[in-house]
């Protein structure tokens, strides 16, 4: 395994990529699948601006480097999907293997439902509960390097004016799922053991990382659809105005305003372009729209 | 067109401060285009008024004289200029946020592996270093707008 096996943990940092920018710009060569890690990120991004609140020392906050010189920048798409991809099943299998201590009474347990929200939102029971910004070096039409933050809740229990989010403990206790005792997943009180789901979600990323060097770009969509939030389901989206003045996705930009109502209509997501756009089954035909473009009107 | 009007129709639009007009008629079609620091013209004229001498362009306001006005000098010059093109769909940005500087500006120096924009797309950030170093000519993208595969969003002269 090599993602993660260079691994850097910093106390405190304003951003584990603007870390991992300052380390990939000096001379010395960084090993492949560096991953920074900070206990405190002060200066997280989300999307449009959005700043990722993250309590200290409860979740994980970090950012792997990888090599991407083999793919070509019109793909970066399936770099964004493998990474979601691989850390969803590796929260999969965290769940399972705690699923047996799990049910109260014996009774099967249900484990929290892991799904995409387009483009790479990790959600739990409809919840966000982690966050990916990808970074990518690139030498004119070259990839040189990605850098890929992911922030993702674990142990925080508290999101004040955050109704929709949630961590991997919350998701688990609501499910009635408890850590089983003497576990190399369970830390003290309870909480689960960070450097172990950083290992596990270390190994997720890297799997697909590899299916994605290996150019097998139309099972990874496959897969990853079958994660996608809201995939074959009908529902309504709201047209959102995203001039070029106004659909901005750097911080500090703002982001597109609704349309008046008209612009509320019915469909069914039916994919993904090469791009990544989300493809949308309509009664006017099948339309693709960029992320600023639209937002479902069914939560997550 | 009479040469002189179209000489008055350069002054005018350098004037306006807009930065690209193009005027389109059965026969003739013209695109003036003004930079900060130049002025392109392209033109396209019918076949027998080809012969026409190539139409000077007029140095906007405050525009730095072009090397030292040896016409056929500048007009190499001009072939020899890069044009780096955006690698994909997305949203082209000239600083890496509204509060930052941007990266480059026209008449900059730049070496090789310097972060020229960066090309926003789907939340994946592509920082665009450039491949040359040069003198930046010609920015030819607007902030925050969308760009298409292959779009040019830069002229260099390599240095």
């Amino acid at each position: 395994m090599f993602v993660g096996k260079n691994l850097i943990t910093l106390k405190q940092v304003d951003s584990t990529n603007n870390y991992a920018k300052l380390l990939t710009a000096n001379s010395r060569p960084v090993p492949d699948g560096t991953v920074i890690l900070a206990d405190t990120q002060t200066g997280g991004r989300g999307q449009a601006g959005t700043s990722w609140v993250s309590e200290p020392g409860l979740n994980l906050t970090f950012s792997v480097l990888l090599e991407c010189g083999f793919l070509p920048p019109v793909r970066q798409f399936h770099l964004s999907m493998a990474v979601s991809l691989g850390i969803v099943e590796a929260l999969g299998r965290l769940m399972h293997r705690m699923a047996p201590a799990g049910g109260e009474d014996g009774n099967p347990t249900r484990l929290p439902a892991l799904a995409i929200k387009w483009p790479n939102d990790i959600l739990l029971d409809r919840k966000k509960m982690g966050g990916i910004l990808i970074e990518n070096l690139l030498a004119g039409s070259r990839m040189k390097s990605s850098i890929v933050g992911i922030g993702l809740n674990i142990n925080q229990e508290d999101f004040p004016g955050l109704p929709g989010a949630t961590s991997l403990k919350l998701g688990l206790s609501g499910s009635g799922l408890r850590l089983p005792p003497g576990d190399a997943l369970t830390g003290v009180s309870g909480n689960l053991h960070l450097p172990a789901v950083l290992d596990t979600v270390c190994h997720g990323i890297e799997a697909r990382f590899l299916q994605l060097k290996s150019g097998a770009y139309d099972s990874l969509k496959e897969d990853y659809l079958r994660y996608l939030s809201g995939f074959g389901r009908k529902q309504r989206f709201c047209r959102l105005a995203a001039g070029p003045e106004s659909g901005a996705g750097l911080s500090g930009h703002s982001v597109g305003i609704p349309h008046p109502r008209e612009d509320v209509f019915e469909g069914v997501i039916a994919g993904i372009t090469p791009e990544g756009k989300l493809l949308i089954s309509t009664s006017e035909g099948m339309l693709a729209f960029e992320k600023k473009q639209i937002r479902s009107l069914s939560g997550n | 067109m009479e040469i002189k009007e179209i000489q008055d129709l350069i002054k005018f639009v350098a004037k306006s401060g807009v930065s690209e007009v193009s005027i389109e008629r059965d026969d003739f079609k013209i695109t003036i285009k003004t930079g900060k620091e130049q002025t392109v013209i392209n033109t396209t004229l019918p076949a027998p008024q080809a012969a026409l001498p190539p139409v000077q362009p007029a140095p906007a306001p405050e525009a730095p004289k072009p090397s030292a006005g040896k016409e056929d000098k500048a007009e190499a010059t001009e072939q020899n200029l890069v044009t780096i093109k955006s690698p994909m769909i997305g949203t082209f940005y000239r600083s890496s946020s509204p509060d930052n500087p941007p990266f480059v500006n026209v008449g900059d120096e730049i070496r090789s592996g310097q972060v020229l924009c960066i090309i926003e797309a789907m939340k994946l950030f592509n920082e665009i270093e450039s491949e040359v170093a040069g003198r930046i000519v010609k920015i030819l993208a607007e902030d925050a707008s969308p760009v298409e595969y292959d779009q040019p969003l830069f002229l260099v002269e390599p240095l």
